[in-house]
């Protein structure tokens, strides 16, 4: 079994690249793939710690799992409502360079 | 009778509810004011009814009826009334002079129109609330008509608001006297925390009193006396008043010169019992009275508005009343004797008759003749023999002079200062300052009376006497301004009277029969050092502003002239507060936003910098703003990690 | 177990559910679009009356749930109940403010499913159930902010509200899935035990916990807009149509706070000294800046919007606290701000429905163009500014005085200094409502009457007589608090 510090550099390293491109793209359809990077290092760390506790107390803990198929559903459909908003927002701005839309501000 | 105070705020509201509420037409004459008439009426006549049961020794104080308005665990918050003897003299002042003025406004608000109806509507609900914290049982259920009090207030003075002075001093006295209500507020937070109670039976009984440690005791007591400062437009926060008077008169001579900025004085009085623990606040509270007693009184010599003579003049005899209260203090604790306190209480009721009277005196002036500077009048005496006489009236009471009014309770003030320097010798310098306030009290009204109703008219203007409706309160008034000064030798005489609501703090409360009295004020020497010093002031008036010839110029040159001019600009003081304090706080606003946008981007530009050293990215990080709204949270995010790793008292490692 | 018997606890959220799938086929079907808006206040009105006479009137009991997931106590009923109010207050005033817009039965098929979401978070006891009933509330409202698409403006704020969201909902996942990894259980109420017993048998775990600590406080941080996640909150409130400004910042923050007291108070509270003092901090930090910052606004939705950060700075007192007294403050709070801050919301829409802009400058003489709106506004103001005896300073006054007295006892004394800071926060803030009463009262402005829009006048007056009603009765409303809050914390004891 591959040790637990393993996984746990990996979602780290995945969660920061998914942060970091949020901070810096431009374009906003990565910044949204980059959210979901993110996300699914959060849900690799709930099934890598799914198996953690079953193998710690010898019966199989079903939560963490669970909780990743709910995390995918949602992170499907924030994608859905995401892209769309990123639609309308074209049609009025015709660009998804994140930092040109920004009439909204102090 | 006492069990039915609480219906006195009733009648009043009722008025209010009516005036607002019903149909313009059913309002009939005058837009309301009979409705309004019928309130205060109403409440007038309540309120005789319980001064006369205090008279006869009843008190009410912490076992009357209340009713629970909160309850969280084991604390209750109540709503109830507190009628003691302070409580009747306040309840005098409100009844009486509300009642005048009410009627008084009916001739004197005749050309408002439409006006009227919110006119009424307000200085109903003024006066309810005002009796509301006047028989107010805890410091919360107080501070609560305190800010409806202050509310109203801010209303009345901005009555026209199209003006924009008008506008901008109701703001000034609500930002003004917020400032003090904060003082209050936390004053009450801290008494709460030690004593976990606010009702004053609670706070003031031998427990509550020994709950609190003496050092939070003077913060407490300061505190709360900040209040007052605020409220009673006292030093360094009395500018407001002076600027109150750009609403009508009437509210002048109710809110502004009889009840609301007596209310402080009102407070600092219903404090006593945790004062006397504080002796250092009892100084404070004295020296602030004195000093504010002094400034006042200089400012108001030079001051060429009608009103603001009298609104100086209000706030110079409030810091006498606070004077009062601080030497009593020190009376109570060092010479078991309530002297102070009652003198205090005596000139808050003679005060309010006159000061009522001389307001609405000059609203009677301003009626006829348009103008509120007095060197455009003149004359008017033989055109409005009533008004000059009433006003002489006030004057001469104001002034000092025997047997009217304020004589007999100016005499008090100072005499119990002066008692008071034989246990802080720094009350002797507060006995000088209030002699010398005395000098100019008398000047300035006479300067007042002279050059308003005597000589020849120095513009023109066709003037009058005011109707009925607004002479006959001047008289009632005049007749008090003359009489209630005897209040000292009516039965047990009004100190006893007054005393007795703080009798027991202290030990020897006995009463002194009238020849007693008599006999103590005319004997002392300093009576007529006072007596002479008034008399002065009149004649030297008299000499300036009545006899021909005097060379008024000479006041303009030299020093005189710079002094003259820094006491026209009421000694920097306002304009203090218009460059300095108000722009301080919109200069913190215009920091913080400087504060998020230039040193937090920046920092944020910084981190990108360092984190990439690529000159692209800080490049992004400047243009993209939603981009930059999640940096932030990461930097957030990060700084807070390190404080509660590192700096928090929890923090390992 | 049947399932229909599972499913009982959940029959608000179903029959929310199947209103907002209704919604759509019913716009295809109606001419009126004014009858969506009735129907989608059906569920919620039913929803809101049952939790109405179960909450206040105490005349049933919800049935005890089947499901380990969810528990419906008091704290949920609460909650529920501010969520359905504002939920009803927005729909109420929304045909008014949407009527040249396309596509009104997604708009109110997304509010329902905001305010289910939202209800769903009251209700959980589990993370699982947390995060999903944050997630759906989330993306609907994403969906919402951009709703007028003809709007640069409203886009934008879709565009900002749905990246910094997408952020902070991945902050929250991570966050908790390194909780699950520290206690081994998504259960919120098993979780401090399970946590303790991990801290002492594995070295290390707690400061994993403290990571975890911080990222959920980033995450849920932006949920109730506290500084320094606030950024967003005044360009998306200031983009988004009005009523939905109303609904982020009535409701939508007030979950957050739900699901902050769930995770902070029952579920993590064995490690609260650690986090304590770093909350009050942010606390204090965001009322003033938020308090600071409205001073200078001179757009009034964005001015609310820092308001609304500044009142997320009074609530976050709570946690540090942390007695049964202040959570009941905290509710009692959230309570009378999502009446008062609705309502404010609300005015601002009927303004803009008759054309008056939002700059403040717009509102000078509002007092002879609509006394109705003037009188409404100014009484939101006033409480939010926290004045007696409105509702406002009713709940600031429990949510202080609890800080207070838990500087006695329980300590740290230095709670103290939370209460000391919210006073000094509600003077400041007199500033700026002042500012805008004194615009609409004493300031000239356009001589023309505005009428007030019907339904969104009925929204507002709704949400005026409860800023009165629960100012002055608030004693009763203050005992069902303090049961509420004690059916959340006796999971801890």
């Amino acid at each position: 079994m591959i040790p637990i510090e393993y996984w746990l550099i990996f979602s780290s390293l995945l969660f920061c690249i998914g942060a970091y491109g949020v901070l810096t793209r431009k374009n906003a359809i990565v910044v949204l793939m980059c959210i979901e990077i993110m996300l699914n290092s959060a849900n690799i760390n709930l099934v890598m710690f799914s198996s953690y506790h079953s193998v710690l107390h010898g019966v199989v803990d079903p939560s963490g799992q669970v909780f990743t198929l709910f995390s995918i559903a949602i992170a499907a459909a924030e994608v859905a409502v995401g892209l769309a908003i990123l639609l309308s927002v074209y049609r009025r701005y015709q660009t998804i360079e994140v930092d040109k839309i920004n009439i909204l501000r102090w | 009778m006492l069990e039915y105070a609480w219906m006195i705020p009733v009648f009043p509201f009722v008025a209010f509810l009516l005036i607002s509420l019903l149909p313009k037409r059913t309002l009939s004459w005058e837009d309301g004011a009979g409705y309004a008439i019928g309130g205060a009426a109403g409440a007038l006549v309540l309120s005789v009814l319980v001064i006369g049961d205090v008279l006869a020794g009843n008190t009410m104080v912490g076992d009357g009826p209340k009713f629970n308005w909160l309850v969280i665990a084991n604390i209750e918050v109540t709503f109830g009334i507190w009628v003691d003897q302070l409580t009747a003299v306040m309840l005098l002042v409100v009844a009486v002079v509300g009642t005048l003025v009410v009627i008084y406004s009916g001739g004197y608000m005749h050309e408002e129109g439409a006006g009227r109806r919110r006119y009424y509507a307000e200085i109903m609900l003024f006066i309810s609330v005002m009796y509301g914290l006047v028989i107010s049982d805890n410091y919360l259920q107080m501070f609560i008509f305190w800010e409806l009090v202050g509310l109203c207030s801010y209303l009345l003075i901005g009555f026209w608001y199209e003006k924009p002075s008008a506008a901008s001093a109701a703001k000034r006295a609500f930002i003004v006297t917020r400032v003090g209500d904060i003082m209050f507020m936390a004053g009450i937070i801290i008494l709460f925390k030690y004593v976990g109670a606010l009702d004053f039976a609670h706070l003031f009984g031998e427990e509550g009193v020994a709950a609190v440690p003496n050092d939070m005791m003077i913060l407490a007591t300061a505190l709360i006396f900040g209040g007052a400062i605020g409220k009673s437009a006292q030093f360094p926060l009395h500018e407001w008043l002076p600027d109150a008077m750009e609403g009508p008169t009437t509210v002048s001579a109710l809110i502004h010169a009889a009840t609301m900025v007596k209310a402080g004085v009102y407070l600092t009085a219903r404090s006593y019992p945790l004062l006397v623990q504080a002796p250092e606040t009892l100084l404070f509270v004295a020296a602030i009275g004195g000093v504010t007693a002094l400034i006042a009184a200089t400012v108001a010599l030079v001051a060429t508005d009608i009103k603001r003579v009298l609104a100086y003049s209000t706030i110079s005899q409030l810091g006498y009343m606070t004077l009062a209260l601080g030497a009593g203090g020190y009376l109570v604790v060092y010479a078991d004797t309530a002297g102070g306190y009652s003198a205090a209480l005596f000139h808050l009721m003679n005060h309010a008759f006159f000061k009522a009277l001389l307001f609405l005196c000059a609203g009677s002036v301003i009626h006829a003749v348009g103008t509120n500077d007095m060197r455009l009048m003149g004359g008017l005496g033989k055109k409005m023999r009533i008004t000059s006489l009433t006003m002489l009236v006030g004057a001469i009471a104001i002034a000092g002079v025997p047997p009217f009014s304020g004589f007999w309770s100016k005499d008090e003030v100072l005499a119990a200062v002066y008692s008071a320097g034989e246990f802080d010798s720094l009350f002797f310098l507060l006995w000088a300052m209030g002699i010398a306030t005395a000098f100019m009290t008398a000047f300035y009204m006479f300067r007042m009376w002279f050059m308003t109703f005597a000589g020849e008219p120095r513009s023109d203007y066709h003037a009058h006497e005011s109707p009925k409706l607004m002479t006959v309160p001047l008289m009632i008034l005049a007749v008090l301004a003359m009489s209630s000064g005897f209040a000292l030798f009516v039965g047990d005489g009004f100190g006893y009277f007054a005393g007795e609501s703080v009798a027991e703090l202290f030990g020897g409360h006995h009463h002194e029969s009238a020849a007693d009295i008599l006999a103590h004020i005319f004997g002392d020497p300093l009576t007529y050092v006072s007596l002479i010093l008034a008399t002065m002031g009149i004649l030297l008036a008299y000499k300036i502003y009545y006899l021909p010839g005097f060379d008024r110029s000479v006041f303009a040159r030299g020093v005189a002239g710079k002094l003259q001019r820094a006491l026209e600009n009421r000694w920097y003081i306002s304009q203090f507060y218009d460059d300095f304090a108000v722009k301080v706080v919109y200069a913190l606003s215009l920091v913080a936003d400087a504060f998020d946008r230039y040193v937090i981007d920046g920092m944020v530009n910084g981190f990108a910098f360092l984190g990439a050293r690529s000159g692209g990215l800080l490049r992004r990080a400047q243009s993209g703003n939603v981009q930059r709204y999640a940096v932030i949270i990461v930097v957030g995010l990060c700084l807070l990690l390190i404080f509660m790793l590192y700096v928090a008292p929890g923090g390992r490692w | 177990m049947e399932v229909w018997d599972m499913l009982d606890a959940f029959l608000p959220q179903l029959l929310l559910v199947l209103f907002a799938l209704l919604m759509p086929a019913l716009d295809y079907w109606l001419k009126d679009k004014r009858i969506l808006a009735f129907a989608a206040l059906i569920p919620m009105l039913g929803y809101g009356l049952a939790l109405v006479t179960w909450t206040i009137g105490g005349h049933w009991e919800p049935p005890e749930t089947g499901i380990p997931l969810i528990e419906v106590n008091l704290f949920s009923g609460t909650f529920a109940l501010a969520f359905v109010a504002v939920g009803i207050i927005v729909v109420l005033s929304s045909p008014d403010y949407i009527r040249g817009e396309r596509n009104h039965g997604e708009y109110y098929s997304l509010i329902l499913l905001a305010v289910t979401g939202m209800t769903v978070v009251a209700l959980a006891t589990d993370l699982v159930v947390l995060f999903i009933g944050l997630e759906i509330a989330g993306i609907a409202s994403f969906a919402l902010s951009g709703f007028s698409k003809k709007e640069r403006r409203s886009a934008e704020a879709a565009t900002k509200y749905f990246i910094v969201g997408g952020f902070s909902s991945a902050l929250t996942l991570f966050a908790i899935s390194l909780f699950y990894g520290v206690s081994g259980t998504t259960d919120i109420a098993a979780m401090g035990s399970q946590m303790e017993a991990m801290f002492s048998s594995l070295e290390g775990t707690r400061s994993v916990a403290t990571l975890a600590t911080v990222m959920l406080i980033a995450g849920l941080g932006f949920k109730i807009a506290a500084v320094p996640f606030h950024m967003w909150a005044p360009d998306v409130y200031e983009g988004a149509p009005t009523p939905i400004s109303g609904l982020l910042a009535a409701a939508s923050k007030k979950m957050g706070v739900a699901a902050m007291f769930k995770i902070f108070l029952v579920g993590i509270i064995v490690t609260k000294s650690d986090w304590d003092v770093a909350i009050a901090v942010i606390a204090i930090v965001t009322m003033t800046v938020g308090n600071l910052i409205a001073i200078s606004q001179a757009n009034i939705k964005r001015m609310l919007a820092y308001s609304s950060i500044a009142q997320a700075g009074y609530i976050l007192i709570v946690l540090p606290v942390g007695t049964e007294y202040a959570v009941a403050g905290g509710l009692f709070h959230v309570l009378t701000h999502a009446f008062m801050k609705s309502g404010a919301f609300m005015v601002v829409a009927a303004l803009a429905v008759r054309g008056v802009g939002e700059r403040l400058d717009d509102y000078k003489g509002l007092s002879r163009r609509s006394p109705f709106l003037a009188v409404a506004m100014t009484l939101f103001l006033l409480s939010l500014a926290g004045i007696p005896p409105l509702a406002g300073f009713a709940s600031k006054f429990v949510l202080f005085s609890s800080a207070v007295y838990a500087s006695i006892d329980p300590g740290p004394s230095w709670l103290l200094w939370l209460a000391v800071a919210g006073v000094l926060n509600s003077a400041l803030s007199l500033y700026y409502y002042a500012r805008v009463i004194k615009k609409m009262y004493m300031e000239k402005g356009p001589e023309e009457r505005v009428t007030v829009p019907k339904m969104t006048g009925a929204a507002i007056l709704i949400a005026l007589i409860m800023t009165i009603v629960l100012g002055i009765y608030f004693d009763a409303v203050v005992e069902l608090c303090q049961e509420a809050a004690g059916s959340l914390l006796q999971a801890v004891s």
